[in-house]
């Protein structure tokens, strides 16, 4: 009888010990109890979800690329591919000729800065992987990136000499050119004659800014949840506003005659 | 003298009996609450592993696909609009000038910044009334939000009054 009567307290203290430090703990603790796996199965069945949506949007954009190749060259034309210093040379001497200028000088450099050097051409602008409270951290290492595009920049001098409104005309020019370029300086100043007597000429020493952006070879960890990914469809409004304001092609320049018996004798 | 009993009857016996059967399926139902808890937290985990083992194989097929085209062209066109903003007109910026020059008044030297956004003048005339004339006339222009007037100086060699202006872009 007396074992009977200490039976049910003890079993109502041990229904309230499993309950509190066993049958809690194991629907939820926060880190893996059965509430925080149903949540870790309802993500990772949204980020499937995602994928097969984002698998399918590649196969859209694909196809638009190869579909529309002649009006998407608009944009590899503005922000090329390699450097192509040669086109750039070329390209700004023919236009300071049509512009009645005579050319001193054009030289080209390649800018090094301290994010060309570090990253190529992607800079990650967000942390990677930020744990979703009450997420499984393995679930969590599918992160949504946010990434900055950073080009090459090239730096060219440009020096001419003529009248004014030929260097009107030139920059004219410049700025319609079909490949992005941005007057960094520009300086025009007056000749003076032998007479000290100010000439109609005027020299002009143009600093431009080009870039070129290499091709992504493989993606980075987290480019696959870039947005357009997501969108499936490009925006190219800015493909119709350059072809508005640009008209001068970068023209290819043709090879020279090769070969000679002598490379310090210019064969003409 | 008062007599106690504790002999129980029948009837109290048998409510403390049932009272510990209760108590007894209440115990086994949570701990049977507890072994399906364990097995249900399993079958989500195994479900959620078959899922990230598909998610991992998709999306490592995807990046080896077509994808690097796709994003290499996107990033372009987001580069190409950012760019497009930073591109000036230096050429406006030699109209207005030309517009707000006055009679009286030449230059010598014409330099633009494109990181001040400033154009700085070196400007030439006779007399000191065309220098005030003349920054007044900058000054009346609506694409220079800053005149800075510097330094005079008397040329000797052409008998002119030399006098630098900077000229900020709005």
């Amino acid at each position: 009888m007396k074992i009977k009567i200490l039976l049910a307290p003890t079993i109502i203290v041990l229904i309230i010990i499993l309950s509190v430090w066993v049958i809690y703990p194991a629907y939820t603790n926060g880190i893996d109890g059965v509430k925080e796996k149903k949540q870790a199965l309802k993500e990772q069945t949204r980020l499937s979800g995602n994928l097969d949506n984002q698998i399918k949007n590649v196969g859209t954009l694909s196809a638009d690329l190869r579909s529309n190749a002649t009006k998407n060259a608009v944009i590899f034309d503005y922000i090329p591919r390699d450097k192509n210093e040669e086109k750039i040379i070329g390209s700004l001497d023919l236009l300071a000729k049509d512009s009645g200028l005579s050319v001193l000088n054009i030289s080209v450099f390649e800018i090094k800065n301290k994010e060309q050097n570090s990253v190529d051409a992607v800079v990650p602008t967000a942390p990677l992987g930020a744990a979703l409270p009450g997420i499984m951290p393995e679930v969590a290492t599918q992160p949504l990136a946010v990434t900055e595009v950073v080009p090459k920049k090239i730096k060219v001098d440009l020096f001419v000499l003529g009248d004014y409104g030929g260097i009107k005309v030139l920059l004219e020019k410049i700025q319609k050119m079909t490949r992005f370029n941005k007057f960094v300086t520009l300086e025009i100043n007056t000749l003076l004659k032998d007479d000290q007597t100010v000439s109609e000429s005027l020299s002009a020493k143009i600093t431009l800014e080009f870039n070129y952006l290499k091709e992504l070879a493989n993606l980075a960890p987290g480019d696959i949840d870039n947005q357009i990914f997501s969108a499936g469809a490009f925006n190219k409004k800015i493909i119709d506003e350059i072809e508005k304001s640009k008209s001068i092609e970068v023209k290819d320049v043709l090879p020279g005659q090769k070969g000679t018996a002598n490379p310090f004798l210019m064969i003409k | 003298m008062v007599n106690i009993n504790l002999v129980t009857d029948g009837k109290a016996r048998e409510g403390i009996g049932s009272g510990i059967s209760s108590l007894a399926i209440l115990l086994l139902l949570v701990l049977g609450l507890y072994a399906f808890l364990v097995f249900y937290g399993k079958n989500l985990d195994s479900k959620t592993n078959s899922l990230k083992a598909d998610y991992d194989s998709k999306r490592s097929g995807l990046v080896v696909g077509d994808s690097n085209k796709v994003l290499d062209f996107e990033n372009r066109l987001v580069l190409s609009r950012k760019l497009m903003t930073e591109e000036r007109n230096v050429k406006q910026g030699i109209e207005k000038v030309e517009e707000a020059i006055i009679s009286g008044t030449y230059l010598s030297a014409y330099s633009y910044d494109d990181a001040t956004r400033a154009i700085t003048l070196e400007c030439y005339t006779d007399n000191y009334e065309t220098v005030a004339k003349q920054i007044l006339g900058f000054k009346g222009s609506d694409y220079f939000s800053g005149v800075l007037a510097g330094e005079t100086k008397f040329d000797t060699k052409i008998n002119r009054i030399a006098f630098p202006v900077v000229l900020t872009i709005k």
